[in-house]
C-alpha cells in the first residue's frame, strides 16, 4: 500500500502539482476582521492581494483545527496504513502541534508520521513533492521520513522583500529584526534556516535585490528540486526561470505563487526561489 | 620660557636639546598652521594639512616627555610612537614616518652632531618614501629628501656645526617648497605651494630657531588651529586628548532648550548672545517666539538672558554628560552576534545615527577637516566586541590613518577604503554580521562601488578648476570627489550634480543635508528633484555633517 503525503496550504504547492502526485493540502484560515477564508478556498490569490493592498489592517492568520487533521488523517486511513504528514516550521505556525494532536484521536490502524519541516512555502513543498515521488517508487513511511527529514537540512531558499513591514506586523521577523532600526529604505533579502526567518543581506533598490537573488540562484544549480516563488508579479518570476533554463537547460523547475499566508507575511512584490540539494 | 637653547654654534645635543628643539618647531607650526591650511589645492574646507601636522607633533612631543633627559636615542624612539599614535591626516601619517626614520637614524647614542643629524634626516626621507605606494614628487617628501640631501652635502664643509649644518638644510627645504609647483601640475594651476613640503620647512626651520637661540620668535599663539571651526574641532574627543586631558574628564555640559515669548524679539541678537554661551547653537523663530536650542556649561545665564527679553516657556535642561554615558554605551551595544564589527568615520549626528542604525557598533566622530588620529581609531577597534574589525574611513585623507591603525592593532582589522559617506553607507548596506571576514569585504567592497557620490559645499576662496571659475562663497558640487559644478544657487549646484551622475540609470537617491540647512529647506529641495527626475525614488534624511550642505548618495 502506497504511503500517502500531507502537507499545508503554506507548501504554496501549486494546486495541478498536489493532485497530480496525490499530496493532500491541509488548509490554515485566512481572517480579514471577522471574515474568515480557509487558504486557496473561496478567495483567489489576486484577489487576496488586492484586499491586503487596499485593507487598512493586515489579515490574520490560523492554524488548522486539530479536527481538520483528524478528519483528514482518517480518510486517508480508509486507503492506507502510512501516512507522512510534512508540515510549516513549528517555530512559525501552530500548524505542526495542531497535525501532532489530530493523530492523537486516530485508531492504531494507521501509522502517521508528522515531520516538522523547519522549512516553509516551496522550501516545505519541494520536500512533500520528493516524498510523494519515493513513495510512488515504493518507500515505506520509515524510508520516506527518512529522506525528508535529510532533505530538510539541504533546503535554500531566498526572498526579496519589498519591505519588513508585513514581516513586522504579522510578529513573524525573526532575526530580520536587526535591520528593522534602519533609518534608510532597504530592500532585505531573507532566508529560512533552522526554522525561522533570518536575514540574508540588504540592498539599497528592488533592482540590486532581484539581481541578487538571480546570483544566489545560479549558485544552487544544479538543484535536485527547484522552485520559483513570487506574490504580485508573475513576470519577475518569468525572467528568473528564463534565467535558469539558460544557466542550466536540464533543470526542472516549479513555479509558485505566494498564497494567503505568505503574502500576508510577505508581502507585494517578492520574488524567491526554493531550491533542494 | 628660559633660554635653554644654545647661542652659540653647538657640536652635540643630548636628549634635553633633542626635545626642546622639536618643541620650539611644533611651537612653530601652531603659530604657522593656520597658513599651511591655506595651502590648498581645491577651494573646498578641506585645508587641514596645518591642523593635521600639528596634532601629528603635539602628540608626538607628549609622547616625548616621557623619558628621562639623559638619552637623545630613547627620547627619539618615544617621538616616534607618539607621532605614530597621534598621526591623521595624510601629512600626519607621513610626518609620523619622518619621525620614525628620524629616530632610527639618530642611532642609539646618548647624544647626537652633525652628522647623526644628517644620518637622522636621510633615515626619515626614506622612511617616507617607504610609507607611500606611489610616491609623488612636489610633495613633503620631495621637501625632506631635499633638505636631508643638502645636509649630507653641508658634512663636508669645514667647521661644519649643527647649527650651521641646520643653516644650509633650511634654506635648502625653503626653496625646495618654492619648486614644488614645477613638479606638481595641481600646485601649479593653483597657484599655490605644496602644504605639507611647506609644514616640514617650518618644523625644520623651527629647530633651527631654537639652535640660534631665536625662540623668542617662536611665540605661542592661541589655537588658531582650525581655519573652519574652532567649536567643532574643539569638541573632537582626539583634540582634547591632544590636549592630555584624560577622557573621563570631559564635559557636555547641559543641553538646554527654551522658547522665548516676547515682542519685537531681534534674532540675530539672541542668536548672537547664545553662540557667546555654547555651542550646537540653534536660535529659530519670529521677533514674537523663538525657539533656543545650545549646549552649555552654564544654563542659568541663558534662562537669566531669556528673561531678561521676554518669557521663558517649555524650558528643558538636560545633563549630556549623563546623556554621553548612555551614548557611550549605546554605541558600544553589540549587535547580535557581531562576529565581526564594524568602526566608521562620520561627522553629523544624523549620519551618526543611519550609520549605527546599518550596523556600524562605534562610530568614530571626524571627517572633512575633523581628521581622527589613529589612536582614536585604536580605541574604537578596541571598544568593540569582537575581534575582527573593519573600518569605513569614508575620507580619502583619513584611509592613510586607518592603515597605519591596522599595523598596531592585535585585532583583525581590514580597511575598506571608503573615499565618502554614501560609499561607506552602500558598504555598511552590504555588510553581514554572519558572514566571514573575507566574504564581507568582497561583497562591502562591491557594494560601494556601485555608489555615486555628491557632496555639495561652500567655495573658500576663489579658483579655477579646468573650465570653472569659482567665486568665493560659491556652491560648490563634487560628483565622486571631482568639482563639477559651482554656483550661487545651491539647489541649482544640487541639480546640475545629479544631471552630472546620469540619474536615467539610478533608482534610488538619498539626500543627507547638513547642519546649515534647515528641515524644511531639504524637504523642498527634495520636491524639486523629485519631479525632475520622477523616476528617482528620493530620500531626504537629516545627516547634520558640517561643511557640506548636502551629501548624496545615488545608487
Amino acid at each position: 500500500m502506497t504511503v500517502k503525503i500531507v502537507t499545508d496550504s503554506t507548501s504554496d504547492l501549486p494546486h495541478e502539482l498536489a493532485q497530480e502526485l496525490g499530496i493532500t493540502v491541509v488548509p490554515l484560515n485566512v481572517h480579514f476582521g471577522t471574515d474568515t477564508f480557509r487558504d486557496g478556498e473561496g478567495m483567489t490569490a489576486d484577489q487576496f492581494y488586492h484586499r491586503l493592498l487596499t485593507n487598512p489592517s493586515l489579515p490574520k492568520t490560523s492554524a488548522p483545527s486539530p479536527g481538520l487533521f483528524r478528519d483528514c488523517y482518517a480518510r486517508l486511513g480508509s486507503e492506507t496504513s502510512e501516512i507522512v504528514s510534512i508540515h510549516i516550521s513549528s517555530k512559525l505556525s501552530g500548524t505542526y502541534e495542531a497535525a501532532l494532536t489530530g493523530r492523537r484521536d486516530l485508531g492504531d490502524d494507521c501509522r502517521v508520521e508528522v515531520i516538522d519541516s523547519q522549512t516553509v512555502t516551496m522550501g516545505l513543498g519541494l520536500l512533500a513533492v520528493m516524498a510523494a515521488k519515493a513513495a510512488r517508487q515504493g518507500a515505506n513511511l520509515d524510508e520516506v521520513s527518512g529522506l525528508v527529514r535529510d532533505a530538510a537540512l539541504r533546503v535554500f531558499m531566498a526572498s526579496t522583500l519589498d519591505s519588513l513591514e508585513y514581516l513586522q506586523r504579522g510578529g513573524r521577523i525573526g532575526r530580520a529584526q536587526a535591520w528593522l532600526g534602519s533609518l534608510l529604505s532597504i530592500k532585505p533579502i531573507i532566508s529560512v534556516a533552522e526554522g525561522e526567518v533570518v536575514p540574508l543581506e540588504r540592498v539599497r533598490t528592488y533592482s540590486k535585490a532581484v539581481a541578487r537573488v538571480h546570483e544566489l540562484l545560479e549558485a544552487q544549480l544544479p538543484a535536485k528540486e527547484l522552485a520559483v516563488m513570487y506574490s504580485t508579479d508573475p513576470g519577475e518570476a518569468e525572467r528568473l526561470i528564463t534565467h535558469v533554463r539558460e544557466s542550466a537547460p536540464q533543470q526542472p523547475v516549479y513555479v509558485a505563487r505566494f498564497g494567503p499566508v505568505l503574502g500576508t507575511y510577505m508581502g507585494p512584490d517578492c520574488l524567491a526561489f526554493a531550491a533542494l540539494r | 620660557m628660559k633660554a635653554v637653547s644654545a647661542a652659540e654654534p653647538q657640536s652635540q645635543c643630548g636628549g634635553r636639546e633633542l626635545r626642546e628643539m622639536f618643541c620650539v618647531a611644533t611651537r612653530w607650526l601652531e603659530k604657522n598652521a593656520t597658513t599651511i591650511n591655506a595651502l590648498n589645492v581645491f577651494p573646498v574646507p578641506d585645508g587641514d594639512t596645518g591642523t593635521n601636522m600639528l596634532l601629528t607633533m603635539r602628540s608626538t612631543m607628549a609622547e616625548a616627555a616621557n623619558p628621562p633627559d639623559n638619552s637623545a636615542a630613547d627620547i627619539a624612539r618615544a617621538m616616534a610612537k607618539g607621532a605614530l599614535m597621534g598621526a591623521r591626516g595624510n601629512s600626519g601619517v607621513i610626518l609620523s614616518q619622518i619621525m620614525k626614520g628620524f629616530a632610527r637614524g639618530l642611532g642609539a647614542e646618548p647624544s647626537f652632531g652633525p652628522a647623526e643629524m644628517a644620518s637622522a634626516l636621510e633615515q626619515a626621507a626614506r622612511a617616507a618614501y617607504e610609507a607611500i605606494s606611489k610616491p609623488r614628487e612636489g610633495t613633503m617628501l620631495t621637501v625632506i629628501k631635499d633638505a636631508a640631501a643638502a645636509a649630507r652635502a653641508g658634512l663636508s664643509g669645514d667647521g661644519c656645526d649643527l647649527t650651521s649644518l641646520m643653516g644650509l638644510v633650511v634654506d635648502e627645504a625653503r626653496r625646495s617648497v618654492a619648486r614644488t609647483p614645477e613638479l606638481l601640475d595641481v600646485l601649479r594651476q593653483a597657484g599655490v605651494v605644496d602644504a605639507g613640503g611647506q609644514g616640514v620647512f617650518i618644523i625644520l626651520d623651527g629647530i633651527l630657531h631654537y639652535l640660534r637661540g631665536e625662540e623668542e620668535g617662536v611665540e605661542m599663539t592661541p589655537a588658531t588651529v582650525s581655519p573652519v571651526r574652532e567649536g567643532a574641532l574643539a569638541r573632537q574627543p582626539a583634540f582634547v586628548a591632544a590636549r592630555a586631558v584624560p577622557a573621563e574628564e570631559r564635559k557636555f555640559g547641559y543641553c538646554t532648550e527654551l522658547i522665548i515669548k516676547g515682542s519685537a524679539l531681534d534674532q540675530n541678537q539672541v542668536r548672537h548672545w547664545v553662540e557667546s554661551q555654547g555651542d550646537s547653537v540653534l536660535v529659530v523663530g519670529d521677533d514674537g517666539a523663538t525657539k533656543v536650542h545650545v549646549h552649555t556649561l552654564h544654563p542659568g545665564s541663558i534662562i537669566e538672558f531669556a528673561i531678561s527679553i521676554g518669557s521663558v516657556h517649555d524650558l528643558k535642561i538636560q545633563n549630556m554628560d549623563d546623556q554621553h554615558e548612555e551614548f557611550v554605551q549605546m554605541r558600544r551595544t553589540p549587535a547580535p552576534a557581531a562576529d565581526i564589527s564594524v568602526v566608521a568615520v562620520v561627522a553629523g549626528a544624523g549620519l551618526e545615527k543611519v550609520f549605527r542604525s546599518l550596523g556600524t557598533t562605534f562610530v568614530v566622530s571626524g571627517g572633512q577637516t575633523m581628521n581622527p588620529s589613529c589612536a582614536d581609531l585604536l580605541e574604537a577597534v578596541d571598544a568593540v566586541p569582537s575581534d575582527r574589525v573593519i573600518i569605513l574611513p569614508n575620507n580619502k585623507n583619513i584611509i592613510p590613518t586607518a592603515k597605519q591603525a591596522v599595523t598596531v592593532t592585535k585585532k583583525q582589522v581590514r580597511v575598506l577604503p571608503t573615499r565618502s559617506v554614501p560609499q561607506g553607507l552602500a558598504a555598511l548596506v552590504g555588510f553581514n554580521c554572519q558572514a566571514d571576514m573575507d566574504l564581507n569585504l568582497k561583497e562591502m567592497t562591491k557594494a560601494q562601488e556601485r555608489v555615486r557620490s555628491i557632496e555639495v559645499t561652500t567655495a573658500v576662496r576663489d579658483a579655477r578648476m579646468g573650465t570653472l571659475q569659482i567665486k568665493k562663497g560659491d556652491h560648490i558640487g563634487l560628483v565622486d570627489g571631482n568639482i563639477r559644478v559651482a554656483g550661487s544657487d545651491l539647489g541649482g549646484a544640487v541639480l546640475d550634480c545629479l544631471k552630472a551622475v546620469g540619474p536615467d540609470t539610478a533608482e534610488i537617491a538619498t539626500l543627507f543635508y547638513g547642519d546649515q540647512v534647515e528641515a524644511d529647506q531639504a524637504a523642498s529641495l527634495g520636491r524639486v528633484l523629485k519631479e525632475q527626475f520622477p523616476g528617482l525614488e528620493m530620500e531626504v534624511v537629516a545627516g547634520g555633517q558640517p561643511h557640506y550642505a548636502y551629501i548624496i548618495s545615488v545608487e
